[in-house]
């Protein structure tokens, strides 16, 4: 499709960026809130992400596993009480972290979101087309007319039809809300999208929709996707990569074929297990007790360790380090050692497994 | 349950404002702190002048020179009559404190009785009922006030005292009080509708709880802050209608409010007099307890917007 | 077969006996409307919709946004009168019988945020009149244990599991024989939920409670239901026991949920969109109420509505409202293989 700039040719480029550095690398971010009793809060403690051109990655996690807040913090949309403690967020080599208008700009045109969808997501009096159009003008610098034209075109590549280029927001149903969104999103030829939660609220044919949407649009533009939400079957479809984050960290990263496949950490197989499956004909699911951690109040050590069938002692005074294996898989869990950086085989967290439908 | 913020699990942020912790998250900002002291003074004035100021002094009684400036001796100066304008305007705080008050109390029970059952019944009752309060908010208030003042004068008698309170006063609450509720009734109403949505009262319709046990038990602790904070904006309300109806003179000159000292200053020609502290003393006084009323009402609202926000 | 169902299955009774049952919403009659004597527009929520439960069963209501789950739940509660057809619990009109009770999707919404849960559970004995002493009995049996600890907690201090668990203790205290859960896990995080549905699970086992199990979530639906009902727009389009209707589907609608259902097992294929378009807010279609969506429409599609009967599986209990069930594509079985991942029969 014409209009959609290539993010891999160096000419467009923001001031100070490198074409040759990875797309989006987050190094030991830390991001903590601060609460009205005065407490800190850490959302986000020392996470390691980077995504390619072209690249799918998946972030999962439960409330509170700090998914959205590192999100956030890329977009430089935290709210007022939080703010980032620590580590770098690089855009082809720019740091995001230092504030400035020209970095504003670059998030906002080289790195765009896709939210929930939800009414207030979109301006609920504008226009839908007239969004896109107002994104293009604003972000590209180009004339009203040529705008509005061209959110024609994308919002028609996106699958809104034409009579429905007039409606408002709350005229649309869920999907071509998500649909108008995308199309913000992409009004700029971004070099990396950010979807959070993008397809949680819609029905599930909807869903797929959707998802097939933005995987022929990240071939399209050939963009470096992140795609945060707690569904990991909506990841196992549409990811290269999968980074699983509990109480703040990342526990295990990967490619999806291999930890979803050989899921090591003890979280990341309760999670995989936590729900059933009809079409892989699977009804057991694993019972993961106790509840998510208190981000206000941590205990040390890891901050799985209340609720794993394989803690022991060091669980419960040390952090566990975060190792590579082969450049193919992290883990942070004591259960599995450094072994030289070979990839260790699984162990299995003994769960209990609830077998539903047993009469 | 205490008024801090308790990160509850699953990392919902909560700020809960309940009847319990609304002071002290009040107090948390400054505005709020300076406003409620200079309320905590006009009820102190109210319910025990004794402390600022002696017995209160009429014509009789006055020892001073007539307009005299604010001095050491006589801290906010003199009237025409020669009596002590601290004196006046400690005592006058009764007044407006009493019938802030009281018009609250009226407006209060009345548009919030209206406002819980309009809203949770619905259909006919609601459009009756709101029908009615559109009525009442049409009608001017010193219209009716003038032409209620002799009509409650006869049904009431001249002599009644309520509280301290006598009659010609007594009809400036009714005319509040009557003028008032429906705006409160219908904010009241809006509300009642919302929570009518929420879970947890379709939940006690399910098991067969009746309405008016629902309204009581589930309605009404949801909506007691609002009440509050239309309350204080009624206060606020009240005390400059009382004051513009004793200016004009309704009020009791026997037992004079800051707006009917105002009042007598403008007889008394004091601003071509110069003797601005005639009008400093209780204007002065009706703005800081006006402002000071909207600065809490305004915080309140403030602090239920975020309650509401960050709830999810 | 527990005892329950052994006795319900001869006398030929189901526990709950929905029939016919159409309900519509905001009808705004003009005056042109009254006098002319024509009822006025409004969005069906259900359509002539029949539903049976019996003793100890798990029936699962599966539908999207718009399908009139919630509205079905209020209908049987009596929250919401139908304005036609016939619900009954035990052969007894609405009014009769409170042996239903209900748990809402939203847990942090469903109790008063300035209540104990030992009120919470109350105010449903206080309502109908009966003894306070089954307060702690109902806590304990949805496993809030000891009672003391919990029945003056307030919500807050909750976690969303357990805010669920006091939901359903709530509902528990009425000694139900039936109770409608809506979406009960749909808001807990996925590793939280295992815990309400062995609770489910453990209630249906010990204590015979039949359930009506509303959700969008086809897998679950699939692994703890008897059996399943499929509900679009108001109408029922498929129903049949789990193993039928979600692993041998015969409505296109049915069949285009599951293949755009993804999966974490990597030897599932990825999902497609089998259905075009979206749910249709306001009036549904003439006819069949999915032709819009339904790749395999046909003219007679949009004359009348297709009747609820038995499915081409043959198999018994499994019926289908489509014109064209038959003349479908065998689906190869849309799980992709048999559990023990044995390879599955057929092609894509």
């Amino acid at each position: 499709m014409s209009g959609a700039a290539n993010h891999n040719d160096a000419r467009s480029l923001p001031a100070g960026a490198n074409a040759a550095a990875p797309l989006l690398e987050i190094r030991d971010l830390r991001v903590s809130f601060s609460l009205e009793d005065g407490r800190r809060l850490t959302a986000v403690d020392g996470i390691n992400l980077s995504v390619s051109p072209g690249e799918a990655i998946g972030i999962a996690g439960e409330s509170g596993s700090g998914k959205s807040t590192a999100a956030s913090a890329i977009m430089g949309l935290l709210p007022l009480n939080g703010r980032i403690d620590s580590g770098s967020i690089r855009y082809r080599g720019l740091d995001l972290v230092a504030e400035g208008a020209p970095l504003r700009r670059t998030r906002w045109r080289e790195i765009a979101v896709v939210f929930q969808g939800s009414l207030v997501a979109l301006n609920p009096v504008i226009k839908v087309r007239d969004q896109v159009a107002e994104a293009i003008e604003l972000r590209l610098g180009e004339p009203a007319n040529a705008a509005r034209e061209k959110a024609k075109r994308l919002l028609a590549d996106v699958g809104i039809p034409d009579k429905r280029l007039e409606a408002y927001p709350h005229q649309l149903s869920g999907g071509q809300r998500q649909r108008a969104m995308l199309a913000v999103a992409l009004s700029c030829s971004p070099a990396v999208l950010i979807g959070d939660e993008p397809t949680t609220a819609l029905d599930v044919i909807v869903q797929a929709q959707i998802l097939e949407l933005l995987d022929r649009m990240r071939h399209e533009y050939g963009l470096g996707l992140i795609l945060i939400t707690h569904d990991l079957a909506v990841i196992a479809d549409m990811c290269d990569r999968v980074a699983i984050m509990y109480g703040g960290r990342i526990v295990e990263s990967g490619s999806v074929r291999e930890v979803f496949t050989n899921p090591r950490h003890p979280y990341t197989q309760a999670l995989l297990g936590a729900a059933p499956d009809a079409r892989a004909g699977r009804r057991t699911i694993k019972v993961l007790e106790g509840q998510p951690p208190d981000l206000a109040s941590l205990p040390p050590g890891c901050h799985f360790a209340p609720r794993c069938p394989l803690a022991d002692a060091r669980c419960t005074e040390e952090d566990p380090p975060t190792v590579s294996y082969e450049d193919r898989v992290t883990l942070a869990c004591h259960r599995y050692e450094p072994n030289g950086g070979a990839l260790p085989a699984p162990v299995a967290a003994p769960y209990p497994v609830l077998e539903l439908g047993k009469r | 349950m205490s008024g801090n913020v308790k990160l509850s699990v699953g990392g919902r942020i909560l700020n809960r404002v309940s009847g319990g912790n609304l002071l002290l998250l009040l107090l948390r900002r400054w505005d709020a702190r300076v406003a409620l002291a200079i309320l905590t003074l006009l009820a102190l004035s109210g319910i025990a002048p004794g402390l600022f100021v002696g017995p209160l002094q009429t014509a009789t009684t006055a020892e001073a020179a007539p307009l005299l400036p604010p001095s050491g001796v006589h801290l906010f100066g003199t009237d025409d009559l020669g009596r002590d304008l601290l004196n006046l305007t400690v005592h006058g705080a009764r007044i407006s404190l009493v019938v802030g008050a009281l018009s609250a109390v009226i407006t209060l029970l009345l548009g919030g009785g209206i406002g819980m059952i309009a809203g949770y019944r619905g259909g006919r009752a609601d459009a009756l009922l709101m029908r009615i309060a559109d009525t009442f908010l049409i009608l001017p208030t010193f219209v009716l006030a003038l032409i209620l003042a002799p009509i409650l004068r006869e049904l009431i008698g001249d002599q009644t005292e309520i509280l301290g309170i006598r009659t010609t006063l007594l009809t400036i609450v009714a005319v509040i009080g009557i003028t008032s509720w429906s705006s409160t009734a219908r904010i009241v109403r809006s509300q009642t509708l919302s929570l009518r949505e929420r879970t947890f009262v379709e939940r006690a319709r399910l098991v067969g709880l009746s309405p008016m046990r629902i309204i009581a038990r589930h309605i009404f602790p949801n909506i007691r802050t609002v009440l509050v904070a239309n309350g204080i904006v009624v206060i606020a309300g009240s005390i400059l209608t009382e004051s513009t109806l004793s200016f004009i003179g309704l009020g009791d000159p026997f037992q004079p409010s800051w707006g009917t000292i105002l009042g007598n200053a403008q007889s008394a020609a004091a601003p071509s007099l110069g003797a601005w502290w005639f009008i400093m003393a209780p204007g002065g006084a009706i703005l800081f307890t006006v402002i000071a009323c909207t600065i809490v009402g305004n915080a309140i609202d403030e602090l239920l917007d975020r309650d509401v926000r960050v709830r999810r | 077969m527990s005892d329950q169902r052994r006795i319900s299955a001869a006398s030929g009774a189901p526990l709950l006996r929905v029939r016919g049952v159409s309900v519509t919403y905001g009808v705004q009659r003009s005056i042109a409307d009254m006098l002319a004597r024509r009822p006025g527009g409004g969005i069906v929520a259900l359509d002539d919709v029949d539903l049976d439960v019996d003793a100890g069963e798990i029936v699962a209501v599966v539908g999207e946004s718009g399908s009139g789950k919630t509205t079905l739940a209020r209908v049987i509660t009596g929250l919401i009168k139908a304005e036609s057809g016939v619900v009954e619990v035990e052969g007894e009109g609405p009014n009769d019988w409170r042996s239903v009770g209900m748990v809402f999707q939203d847990p942090y919404e469903t109790l008063d945020p300035k209540r104990t849960l030992g009120e919470f559970v109350a105010e449903g004995l206080e309502a109908q009149g009966l003894p306070m002493d089954r307060i702690d009995a109902s806590l304990e049996a949805a496993e809030l244990r000891p009672a003391s600890a919990y029945r003056d907690r307030v919500p807050e201090e909750l976690s969303g599991g357990q805010r669920q668990r006091a939901v359903i203790a709530g509902a528990l205290a009425l000694n139900p024989k039936l109770v409608i859960a809506d979406e009960p896990v749909s808001m807990l995080d996925v590793s939280m939920r295992a815990q309400i549905l062995a609770l489910i699970e453990r209630l249906r086992r010990e204590q015979g409670i039949a359930w009506l199990f509303i959700t969008h979530d086809l897998s679950l639906a699939w692994a703890i239901s008897d059996r399943v009902v499929v509900l679009y727009l108001g109408a029922v389009l498929e129903e049949g026991t789990a193993e039928q209707v979600l692993r041998n589907p015969s409505h296109p609608y049915t069949r285009a949920l599951l293949a755009a259902l993804p999966s974490t097992d990597p030897r599932a294929a990825g999902t497609h969109s089998l259905a075009a378009g979206e749910i249709p807010q306001g009036a549904a279609p003439s006819g069949c109420r999915f032709r819009n969506r339904c790749a395999h429409a046909v003219e007679a599609c949009a004359s009348a509505r297709p009747p609820l009967e038995a499915a081409p599986s043959g198999a018994a209990g499994h019926r289908v409202a489509c014109f064209r069930a038959a003349e479908l594509p065998a689906a190869a079985s849309v799980a992709r293989h048999a559990p023990g991942g044995a390879t599955p029969p057929g092609g894509a």
